[in-house]
């Protein structure tokens, strides 16, 4: 183990991730400190020895499994998207029958209360007419008499 | 200084992205091709065989397609997927850990952990470097993977890990000495 108080910087030195000045400043320390020398000439051999190590490479079946989970993912969120525009057609459907069902009830009501209601609007049409003949009635004599104020 | 194998970096990422939030299927098998190496090397050396390693790449690239609506492009691609690979990792040794400490609850298996040698038992024997690196507490290891086999800066590091970068490199030197002291018969400069 490398008892010196810069044992750490070794390593970032290593790595190059000393920042430039500081890096200057180790080297120094570097030549006149043994076990720091030794620390980097040890890392320096871990590294050729991780180096060396070969990268494990995919096989075809793992491959080809994460293929297809990605058309199974884009599978399911076809799924999905058309399950939600089901469910939206199916509200749309209910709120749109529960509406009509509504307006046929009502609609149903009036009917029932027509025998009054239809008297009362037979009345009031009698009297409509009745007022609109006297009206025309009234332009006719003036038209005739020539009393009016048009000419 | 360690010649760097790759870093996290990439140009074409804007375009991949657009392609896939676009739903062009290609674009989805593309991310796969263009990733899957580099996560498949790095689960094998975080999770220390092939078929678990399989099973952490599947499970990254699902809950990829899952967040990808919700990847900001704050970060590269890669990064973004070395970092949901990270939390995978992290979730299979959850489980594993859990599996051991019911093996151990219920004393079904007697020594269920025979064939991984401790630090206490390999002293003085010849040590693989990968089964060097496996002995390593997960924390060390990911440092020492990314570092030595992966070469990313330490920034880089610091960044999939979520940790300051100070923190990476005290554990980068506690690994590295904890390996010393595991391959010392491996090391010809003594």
């Amino acid at each position: 183990m490398n008892e010196c108080e810069h044992a750490q910087l070794v390593s970032a030195y290593h790595d190059g991730e000393l920042a430039v000045a500081l890096r200057a400043e180790f080297e120094e320390h570097l030549e006149q400190c043994a076990s720091c020398a030794a620390e980097l000439v040890y890392l320096r051999e871990l590294s050729r020895l991780l180096g060396q190590l070969a990268e494990p490479k995919i096989s075809s079946h793992a491959l080809h499994r994460l293929h297809r989970g990605v058309d199974e993912a884009s599978q399911v969120g076809i799924w999905r998207m058309a399950r939600t525009v089901a469910a939206v057609a199916a509200t749309i459907l209910v709120v749109c029958g529960v509406w009509m069902w509504l307006l046929s009830t009502a609609t149903a009501e009036t009917g029932e209360l027509s025998q009054w209601e239809r008297s009362a609007l037979q009345q009031e049409e009698f009297l409509v007419a009745e007022n609109g003949g006297e009206q025309l009635a009234m332009w006719m004599i003036e038209g005739l008499t020539g009393n009016n104020d048009h000419d | 200084m360690v010649k760097k194998r790759g870093n996290l970096g990439s140009n074409n990422d804007a375009q991949l992205l657009r392609r896939i939030r676009s739903g062009d299927p290609a674009a989805d098998h593309a991310l796969v091709n263009q990733y899957a190496q580099y996560l498949f090397g790095l689960a094998y050396s975080l999770v220390g065989n092939s078929a678990d390693a399989e099973d952490v790449l599947q499970e990254t690239y699902a809950g990829a397609f899952r967040g990808l609506a919700s990847f900001k492009s704050r970060s590269s691609i890669k990064t973004w997927l070395t970092q949901i690979l990270v939390r995978q990792v992290a979730r299979h040794h959850r489980v594993q850990a859990r599996h051991k400490a019911t093996s151990m609850d219920t004393d079904l298996v007697a020594d269920s952990h025979q064939n991984v040698p401790s630090p206490a038992n390999i002293a003085g024997a010849k040590m693989d470097v990968e089964d060097a690196i496996r002995l390593l507490s997960p924390a060390h290891r990911e440092v020492v993977v990314f570092r030595e086999l992966k070469g990313l800066s330490y920034d880089e590091i610091a960044e999939v890990l979520g940790l300051p970068r100070g923190t990476v490199e005290s554990r980068l030197f506690r690994a590295r000495q904890q390996l010393k002291k595991l391959l010392k018969d491996y090391m010809t400069y003594e």
